[in-house]
């Protein structure tokens, strides 16, 4: 088979794959972008959103479409518990602080999910099919991955960029200690941030139910990726998480379909380390405050 | 002057009195135990195994049969199918009773090698059983070795851990990996294909199977149109099936563990590539390979040890028993599990004792047995394979439809099939 196909086909999976990505690092993006935490805990909610959407299809028969937005409710509620909570007990405090503490949270939460939903592998066995996309053959389940994250991702845009709560979220995230002075309850804006961030890690892992499997160890997998797509786009910048995103896909892909499928997981990190060699706070990272 | 007083105890006196009411009351309080020996010093046997982690779902499954197997033998005295052995008494030997110490090493090879060195030296465990996976006991193997520890290992099928390695302590239980998926490249040449992609796990036991499918594609005249290793921590196998598909490889073989062979499937049916057949390691065989595919596995073949219908002595007790326990039925990892325990069981037990370590170890390098996994018998110690099972079958194993109901159906080798291999693949 010709090169110039390969690689085309390669990329545009690539880039499919890399929205699904972008659903779970935006999240990350957003949470450190306000309160400079990096949550260990995402990748939970990401696996909650998976079960969440296996059980309620498994056994109350719940079509899966549905429960991505069941889980982006769910995971928000649960993401303001956990932040109200937890995580705002540590806010300003030393990095490490809110790492251990997210860290722990996160062997908390997967031990339990082991624990209530026994070590099986799972996955849901919908829209497994593919179809003709701009000449490729793609999985259903990626279309709808890709579907469903530029649907958030635009939502999220028009929320920070119009709404009062999202333009909130930008002052405290531009700058916590002004936003407090123009009378922003930068608390009340952290909580937001970090439920938006676990809704949007729940809508992924939903979507992850229909495209991969699912374990109660699966986090990790996600929020590795989610964390290097960050320092790739630039921490805390969402349209860098974004980006980020759409490389890590495309490379990983590329990576697996020219070279050797071992190489996938290899080249995204050396284009990472390429990137932060030239421009060390990431593709849209600002220089740190 | 000091004047001793009638019925006054000196400290010497007091001290010695004590004493003997001590030592009085501590016969008294042991003469149940040794009138009727109970509570006596348990054996002690140790194991790390995947309890979390990548590998939790099958280390869980070899856990439970340790677990059934060290029941049968508090309760009963032996264990399903060995009523024929000596020493009969409940417990392991002398009365004594097993405690097992099962750690979890996480899936993690190095983590393996930490516990065991911590059952060895920290808990001084009287014996070990092997982990799961070839990749973990391949990594705990030179702690074994250097422990003298006779140690069976029930779930490592890769014959390197083995071959040219003369391993002194820890004879194989599983079938080598080198006769996984047995007949499909046979079957399949016969139906007149020609081409084969092999993709593997890069990790030990599929590098091993993957090497044995190569082996026999050679052999018999299939063009291997792909052979690749993809990492350990792969979640999307569209890419590696992808190069298959592309090049029209007619039969796709190989895999990992369970996540593979899931994976596998739903990438195969992503982007609709029908080869004449698919046959994947591990996976295939349990039952969360249908749960989570459903009718997407619909004459999909995969291998087995060991399926709940096998004939060996005490096999159909021991699925009952599983099942009364655990409420489904055992896979091959539990049977395989329970199966490895065995033969330290029959090899105590014939030795006699548990002090002569060699003696034992010599026992099991000598067996020619059956347990309720599979037949056993290793290369014997002067062998430079020495340890390396030689006796155990594998099954190919191909989901069916069976009235509506789809069953797992064996289709090699011809001894014990129950079915015929349906081909082609027809696809979703």
């Amino acid at each position: 088979m010709a090169l110039l196909p390969i690689i085309y086909n390669a990329l545009i999976v690539g880039i499919f794959i890399g929205s699904i990505y972008g659903l779970i690092a935006v999240g990350l993006s957003l949470v450190y972008g306000v309160m400079r935490v990096v949550n260990i805990t995402h990748g939970e909610f990401v696996m909650l959103g998976a079960f969440l959407t296996f059980f309620a299809w498994n056994l109350f028969g719940i079509n899966p479409l549905i429960s991505i937005a069941i889980a982006l409710v769910v995971l928000f509620f649960l993401g303001l518990i956990i932040h109200r909570s937890l995580v705002e007990r540590v806010i300003g405090k030393p990095m490490l602080s809110s790492l251990m503490l997210t860290f722990g949270v996160s062997i908390f939460v997967w031990n339990t999910a082991q624990a209530v939903f026994t070590t099986n592998i799972r996955a849901v066995s919908y829209l497994g099919g593919s179809v003709s996309f701009v000449g490729v053959n793609i999985a259903k389940s990626y279309i709808l991955g890709f579907g469903i994250a530029v649907l958030l991702v635009v939502a999220l845009f028009a929320f920070l960029k119009f709404s009062r709560w999202g333009k909130a979220i930008r002052a405290t995230s531009q700058n916590d200690e002004v936003a407090i002075v123009c009378g922003i309850d930068t608390k009340k804006v952290r909580t937001l941030a970090f439920a938006l961030g676990a809704a949007f890690a729940g809508s992924a892992g939903a979507v992850v139910s229909m495209t991969w499997f699912i374990f109660p160890q699966m986090g990790f997998n996600y929020l590795a990726k989610a964390f290097a797509i960050i320092v790739l786009g630039g921490l805390g910048s969402i349209p860098g998480a974004l980006i980020g995103s759409l490389i890590y896909g495309a490379a990983e892909s590329l990576a697996g379909q020219l070279l050797e499928a071992r190489m996938s997981q290899v080249i995204p990190f050396v284009i990472l380390a390429t990137i932060l060699v030239v421009k060390p706070s990431g593709l849209f990272g600002a220089r740190e405050r | 002057m000091i004047i001793k007083k009638r019925n006054q105890m000196n400290r010497r006196e007091f001290f010695k009195k004590t004493a003997a009411g001590a030592a009085g009351i501590s016969v008294v309080s042991m003469a149940p135990r040794l009138a009727w020996g109970k509570e006596k010093e348990p054996i002690k046997i140790g194991a790390s195994l995947s309890l979390t982690g990548k590998y939790a779902r099958t280390g869980e499954e070899q856990r439970r049969g340790y677990d059934l197997w060290a029941m049968h033998i508090n309760n009963v005295g032996y264990s399903l199918g060995k009523g024929n052995l000596p020493h009969k008494e409940p417990g392991l030997i002398d009365g004594r009773p097993v405690e097992l110490i099962l750690l979890d090493d996480r899936s993690d090879p190095t983590t393996g090698v930490r516990l065991f060195n911590e059952l060895i030296y920290n808990r001084k465990v009287d014996f070990l059983l092997g982990p799961y996976s070839s990749s973990v006991s391949s990594a705990v193997a030179p702690v074994i070795e250097e422990s003298k520890i006779p140690t069976p290992i029930p779930m490592a099928s890769s014959p390197k851990i083995w071959k040219g390695k003369r391993r002194q302590w820890m004879p194989q239980i599983q079938p080598p990996a080198s006769l996984r998926l047995p007949g499909i490249v046979k079957m399949c040449k016969e139906k007149g294909d020609k081409t084969i992609a092999i993709i593997y796990s890069d990790a030990a036991f599929p590098r091993a199977a993957a090497e044995g499918v190569k082996e026999r594609a050679e052999k018999y005249g299939l063009d291997i149109v792909l052979y690749e290793a993809y990492p350990k921590t792969l979640t999307d196998w569209i890419p590696i099936v992808s190069k298959a598909k592309d090049r029209k490889a007619d039969v796709l073989a190989g895999g990992g563990y369970l996540p593979d062979s899931i994976g596998i499937v739903k990438a195969a049916k992503s982007i609709n590539y029908i080869p004449h057949a698919i046959s994947i390691v591990v996976g295939v065989a349990l039952p969360d390979f249908k749960d989570s595919l459903g009718d997407d596995v619909l004459n999909v073949t995969g291998d087995a040890d060991w399926e709940p219908g096998v004939e060996y002595p005490g096999a159909k007790e021991f699925t009952e028993a599983y099942q009364k326990r655990n409420g489904r039925l055992p896979e091959y990892h539990a049977a395989g599990g329970y199966g490895g325990a065995q033969v330290l069981e029959e090899a105590v037990k014939r030795v006699g004792n548990i002090k002569d370590k060699k003696a034992i170890r010599d026992m099991m390098y000598q067996l020619d047995t059956v347990t309720i996994f599979n037949k056993y018998k290793v290369m014997p110690l002067d062998s430079p394979d020495s340890g390396l099972q030689t006796a155990a079958l594998r099954l190919l194993l191909q989901w069916q439809k069976v009235g509506e109901e789809l069953k797992k159906v064996v289709i090699y080798p011809p001894e014990a099939a129950t079915g015929k291999f349906i081909y082609p693949f027809k696809g979703w």
